[in-house]
């Protein structure tokens, strides 16, 4: 099992996001990645949080990323023409929301060419309410539910899925794993992210989950990678 | 310059080159076949078999790289590695470079290999089958750390000839790394494998 950090950025900063409520600076992208490197976590997922609103310009600032570290990208890439914003930055695999929730095949089709069938990542933020698993759709900034062929369509495109516990984020509070029971998705394919804990990086490594990504939450312990690597 | 990077318009290009840069060797982006000029070749690769391939023929590297393969060392990663081969089973068949005789395959349903494996090598061992170090002053022989790996496609020798390593216990038919003469296919990715990949650089390069 795989120990990364979901990173949030807006171009050159980093944030801190509690719960998707609350926002608070976490610094500058590079350092934040340095840190990261010198911790040598597994991955990193940096997370450009657009709502409807995107501004792909803003990709530009991260063209001279150098990170030793596997970089997972993604944020505001709705069109197939959007790929072009990403073609001079250095990143492995791309993080894709709207595109799975929206069925965007063409997208879907376009980056496994350009990147590889094995970078693309399916994105799926999700969150309880009145005991339904809503997932979050950016493109259309409003939680949405989805149906059992719709996660077969998912999990036969995506690499990987990256799960993450919107109301857990940024707390010290266990992600949810009902969502994992949930989810008609083999658990060698899911990584998850957002209150991610010592007891769930137990559970997560018992279930056989692809990779847990301690979010920014990482970077206020020093040794928690450190720690969190002598469970598995 | 010592190593060229073949950039066919797409790729972790920049990562390979920040790789090189921070272990002092100096290199350069090509995009072009007759601006191959340095001992080393370095072909990359992110993206389908089929796309890559086709951008390789489009540029005009296919031929040159063949020919190329008795003066120059080759290495290639990931992708790159996969095309030195005869050919891939992916995007429906794709005729590869053949300058490493095998084939490509699609390691299993829903398999993939995502992750970090602790590859031992020795380099006395990867001598006997021609391939030398040419660049690093490194006197070590030995490696042992771990190399981060990400397809869902594995290479799959037909040379008994050829220094090769398993991927892994249950990946067994697939190999991590292949060496012989003045060619060097790696799957895993060495420029994002922090520590262990500035070591095999040394060690290999």
């Amino acid at each position: 099992m795989r120990i990364g950090a979901t990173v949030l950025f807006n171009g050159e900063q980093c944030i801190q996001s509690y719960s998707w409520r609350r926002y608070r600076p976490l610094g500058n992208l590079d350092t934040v990645i340095r840190s990261l490197d010198e911790y040598r976590v597994d991955e990193i997922s940096l997370i450009m949080p657009f709502k409807k609103l995107v501004d792909l310009k803003l990709y530009e600032k991260i063209k001279d990323l150098n990170s030793q570290t596997p970089v997972s990208l993604g944020g505001g890439i709705r069109h197939v023409n959007d790929l072009v914003s990403l073609k001079k930055i250095p990143f492995e695999r791309l993080l894709l929301n709207s595109a799975f929730l929206d069925k965007d095949l063409e997208l879907i089709i376009e980056a496994q060419k350009i990147l590889g069938r094995q970078a693309v990542i399916a994105v799926l933020p999700v969150k309880l309410v009145d005991n339904n698993f809503l997932f979050y759709n950016s493109g259309k900034d409003k939680f949405q539910l989805i149906d059992e062929e719709h996660y077969l369509w998912i999990d036969d495109l995506a690499n990987e899925i990256l799960i993450i516990d919107v109301e857990k984020e940024g707390l010290k509070i266990n992600f949810d794993l009902d969502i994992l029971s949930f989810l008609p998705i083999n658990n060698s394919k899911i990584i998850i992210s957002g209150g991610v804990s010592e007891d769930i990086v137990k559970a997560a490594y018992q279930r056989g989950i692809a990779a847990v990504h301690i979010d920014n939450w990482t970077l206020h312990r020093e040794n928690s990678i450190e720690s969190f690597a002598r469970i598995r | 310059m010592v190593v060229d990077i073949i950039d066919v318009g797409f790729g972790n290009i920049q990562s390979i080159q920040n790789w090189l840069t921070r272990n002092d060797i100096p290199s350069k982006i090509v995009t072009k076949a007759k601006e191959l000029q340095s001992e080393t070749i370095l072909l990359p690769g992110v993206g389908s078999a089929g796309r890559y391939m086709d951008a390789l023929k489009k540029k005009d590297f296919k031929i040159p790289l063949v020919d190329l393969t008795e003066t120059k060392r080759i290495i290639g990663i990931c992708l790159g590695f996969q095309l030195l081969l005869s050919g891939t089973e992916e995007d429906g068949g794709v005729e590869g470079l053949d300058i490493l005789k095998g084939y490509v395959k699609k390691m299993g349903n829903n398999l993939n290999n995502n992750g970090w494996i602790k590859v031992p090598l020795d380099y006395k061992e990867i001598t006997k089958f021609g391939f030398q170090r040419k660049i690093s002053k490194n006197n070590k022989t030995l490696f042992c750390d771990r190399l981060y790996f990400n397809h869902e496609y594995g290479v799959i020798l037909k040379d008994q000839n050829i220094y090769t390593k398993s991927v892994s216990d249950e990946l067994k038919k697939f190999s991590s790394i292949a060496a012989k003469n003045n060619i060097l296919g790696i799957q895993f990715h060495p420029e994002k494998s922090q520590a262990g990949g500035n070591n095999l650089l040394k060690l290999l390069v």
